[in-house]
């Protein structure tokens, strides 16, 4: 089987989650969103800055966006902003997200205890 | 002024998979704004700055591989659906209402009516489950399905398969091969070879099937050559 190379930390609905979170905060436009992604995570996460299109296309597609061509410092932009369905989407995220942080820690917190009673 | 290589590397790519040109137009235009972007945050020299930003862009394959995957979330990249014969579904239903006249009209005893209208039954739901095969892209796996009513669906990998070649069934005779056959009605097939088996899935869109899969193999094949 062919190894081909993903990029662990845009898997599993997590871009979508931190680019709904973001743009609700504010609509971006590409390269300021992948620069707002670097600092607000200390450039934790090692992606292709150019990977970042294809998902803003299908968030668009699915109606979670509204893209829009603006001028941006004498240049032709298309900014990002989530529409009412992207709000929704990105609650039920948050929720799921907390739920499995939550279900993660209780796993690790057991492990710990488990050890000494295991020993 | 023209595009950079890697940016025209993806946009072979995406075209090569059959992605509608103004999706693509639009990529490559904010994938080159956001390059000139990285470009204008500063550095010393030309090609430093150029470097630097090719790197973080990504791999032009990744790049391809992404836009494909998430384009095809919601429009597949292809998608066909092969329906049996109007006379066979027909045949098929009036040998299910047959069973039904038998089991209400000519048997006297209740369990053996009851039987026959179980077979009836049967026939309904299988007639209903292989009227139709549906093979859909899935961004990264083609999906397989009988129906309409889906009782049976396969998928495949696309890293998995390693080779793809249209075939015909002889016109007579069992068709005489080892693996799965996947197949509903007719005598053409793509033979899917993947590593330790092989998957004959009958079509009637051989041609345009087995494009799409060798250009899914090319495509991963450069995406390991890239992570090689």
């Amino acid at each position: 089987m062919t190894n081909r190379r993903t990029n662990p930390v845009f898997l599993n609905g997590v871009p979508e989650l931190l680019i709904l979170h973001l743009l609700a905060q504010k609509p971006m436009y590409g390269y300021e969103l992948v620069q707002t992604i670097r600092a607000t995570t200390e450039q934790a996460f090692e992606f292709g800055e150019g990977c970042i299109y294809p998902i803003l296309h299908r968030l668009e597609a699915d109606g979670m966006l509204l893209a829009k061509t603006e001028t941006v410092a004498g240049r032709n932009r298309v900014t990002y902003r989530v529409t009412e369905n992207g709000r929704k989407q990105l609650a039920n995220s948050v929720a799921s997200w907390e739920q499995v942080v939550k279900a993660v820690s209780r796993v690790l917190q057991g492990g710990e205890n488990a050890q000494p009673a295991l020993a | 002024m023209p595009n950079p290589p890697w940016l025209e590397e993806i946009r072979a790519n995406l075209t090569s998979q059959g992605l509608p040109q103004p999706y693509i137009e639009r990529l490559v235009r904010e994938l080159r704004d956001h390059h000139n972007d990285i470009i204008d945050e500063g550095m010393n020299m030309e090609s430093e700055k150029n470097s630097a930003a090719d790197q973080r862009m990504g791999q032009p394959a990744h790049i391809a591989e992404a836009a494909a995957c998430e384009y095809s979330v919601n429009s597949p990249l292809y998608c066909h659906t092969q329906k049996t014969p109007k006379f066979w579904r027909l045949s098929w239903f009036m040998f299910a209402l047959l069973l039904f006249a038998l089991g209400f009209q000519l048997s006297d005893d209740l369990e053996t009516s009851l039987l026959q209208c179980l077979e009836g039954l049967l026939f309904v739901l299988i007639g209903l489950s292989f009227q139709q095969l549906t093979v859909s892209d899935e961004g990264v796996r083609l999906n397989i399905r009988f129906g309409p009513l889906s009782l049976y669906r396969a998928k495949i990998l696309y890293s998995d398969i390693q080779k793809v070649e249209v075939g015909e069934f002889p016109f007579i005779g069992p068709p005489g091969h080892k693996g799965r056959l996947l197949s509903l009605w007719g005598t053409k097939y793509v033979a899917i070879q993947l590593q330790k088996s092989q998957i004959k899935l009958g079509t009637d869109d051989p041609a345009n099937l087995a494009a799409f899969l060798q250009g899914k193999i090319s495509q991963c094949a450069s995406g390991a050559q890239v992570s090689a």
